[in-house]
């Protein structure tokens, strides 16, 4: 992100020049991160409603609900449900995006219909889901792992497609047999994608524990949400979603973190 | 694989699909899943009678109106932040945390301080949309040639040509995946808007039909949404492709 050109600037792009110097860089990203509590803090104290809470409500709400155990139970069965669904999403993406990457026959039969439903709003179908499953944790993993399911198998399927033809043939030349081509070349070139998929399946896999939640049992982070801002207590109603953000962020940034260092070459976009 | 040999698979995949879907549906009974026939059925009832068209009305204003307003606040305020290097670092931390960030979880909270009311569908539809335009515009003008770039800084080039001539056209796939993504997301905003924010709505006649086990009633609308967010992903990719066909469309 450094600037290569040295030209001579105007007076009014120097000054534009000096905010954007990669010296403030620092400043500018805790500045940005800061700025919205910030503002949120002070709407909060200005605004006369008590249903506008400020991030310290927020934060006295969280140590009041660790305490007596209720966010931790909640995070817990919520944890339950996404890791179990989304670990069911990324093994059955796996499995259809690498036959799917693979063979152009289940390419040609499946490919249409994955991409229609992963273009498909798939919240529409979680009443149905429910209905047809029950109020359960079974209901949950299955949303959570339908959500997962969809980018993680087109992405391995890109990925798997993708595999430099070059290498294949030197494989066949050398005699290797499938199994072999798979480890040494399929699947590590195709490894970066997987990650892809599962980044992508994070953000789709929290919304989807979240709906499940809403519309299920009494259980979970979602519940919570639910629970307390029907009884307008909008501080602790705030605390499962700071709880669900962090997660996601973290999630989402170690995973374009692994992604960089498997395939460096690679710059996405955040799609 | 020749073109015969193609929809030849196409057609024995749609037909084991369709039978599996049948099989399924008979053997679990009318409580749990309809036969794909039903649905059908229903569906042409359900526009006969105006039902249709009486609830995809306000899904369809809030769709419009949301997913309009974060169009258009979305990509020039991703153009901007793609341009300016001190607000993209400002804004880098709050945006990627909010685009991970489940917004559904924010819903219930929307609906205490708006109330249930079109305010908050379309103010839902629109957080859904804007973050995507936003995040896939300003990859678009980030990633734009650098060298291009610095041969306008060396023709002592001023702002608007620049932008006209370089970091529009070439920006133009990234900000058409970013309507790609955000119309898709704004589907999905609206049909969750229309679940928490208010009784109405094609969200809402799919509640109601489950409620009722009506299965083969609450199918049909998912039917349509599904249509729906696929037409709207391949036409835009297609556009994408006519527009830039020297780049494969991303995903």
């Amino acid at each position: 992100m450094t600037s290569t050109v040295q030209g001579k600037p105007t007076q009014k792009a120097a000054s534009r020049r000096k905010l954007g110097d990669p010296r403030n860089e620092r400043l500018f990203w805790w500045g940005g991160l800061l700025f919205v509590p910030v503002i949120w803090q002070i709407y909060s104290m200005i605004s006369e409603s008590p249903l506008i809470v400020g991030p310290i409500d927020v934060g006295v709400a969280s140590i009041a609900m660790i305490q007596d155990g209720t966010l931790l139970k909640a995070a817990g069965e919520s944890g339950l449900v996404f890791v179990t669904g989304m670990l069911a999403g990324i093994l059955l993406g796996l499995l259809v995006g690498l036959l799917v990457g693979r063979f152009r026959a289940v390419d040609v039969a499946l490919d249409p219909y994955i991409s229609a439903l992963y273009a498909t709003p798939l919240v529409a179908l979680v009443p149905l889901l429910v209905v047809a499953l029950g109020f359960g944790f079974n209901a949950k993993v299955v949303i959570v792992m339908i959500f997962a399911f969809f980018p993680v198998a087109i992405n391995v399927a890109a990925g798997v497609r993708g595999v430099p033809v070059d290498l294949e043939e030197l494989a066949k030349m050398y005699c290797s047999n499938e199994l072999q081509s798979w480890r040494d070349i399929v699947l590590p070139s195709s490894l970066p994608f997987i990650v892809t998929g599962m980044r992508l399946a994070v953000g789709r896999a929290l919304i989807a524990v979240v709906v499940a939640e809403f519309s299920t049992a009494v259980t979970g982070l979602g519940y919570l949400i639910l629970r307390n801002s029907r009884r307008f207590e909008m501080a602790e109603s705030l605390v499962p979603v700071v709880v669900l953000m962090l997660t996601g962020f973290v999630l989402y940034t170690l995973l374009k973190r692994s992604e960089k260092r498997l395939a460096p070459w690679v710059s996405g976009a955040p799609a | 694989m020749s073109r015969q040999k193609v929809w030849a698979i196409r057609l024995a995949a749609a037909v084991l699909l369709l039978g599996g879907w049948y099989a399924a549906a008979i053997r679990s009974g009318s409580l749990f899943l309809a036969t794909p026939q039903e649905v059908i059925i229903r569906l042409g009832q359900s526009m006969a009678s105006g039902e249709f068209l009486q609830y995809l009305g306000p899904t369809a204003y809030i769709l419009g109106i949301g997913a309009g307003l974060g169009i258009a606040m979305g990509v020039p305020f991703g153009l901007l932040i793609g341009r300016v290097r001190w607000l993209q670092w400002a804004t880098e931390a709050p945006i990627n945390i909010f685009y991970t960030t489940p917004l559904v979880a924010l819903i219930p909270f929307m609906l205490v301080i708006i109330g249930f009311n079109n305010q908050s569908k379309i103010l839902i539809v629109f957080l859904f949309t804007v973050l995507p335009v936003i995040i896939n515009t300003a990859v678009g003008v980030r990633t734009v040639d650098r060298d291009l770039l610095e041969l306008t800084r060396s023709f002592c080039s001023k702002e608007a040509p620049v932008w006209r001539d370089v970091l529009l056209p070439a920006s133009l796939p990234a900000i058409m995946t970013g309507l790609r993504i955000g119309l898709i997301h704004a589907l999905v905003g609206a049909v969750l808007a229309d679940f928490y924010a208010g009784a109405s709505g094609f969200g809402y006649l799919i509640i109601l039909y489950s409620n009722r086990f009506d299965v083969a009633g609450a199918l049909a609308p998912v039917l349509v949404l599904a249509a729906t967010g696929t037409a709207v992903a391949a036409l835009l990719k297609t556009a994408q492709r006519r527009l830039s066909p020297w780049q494969g469309a991303q995903r």
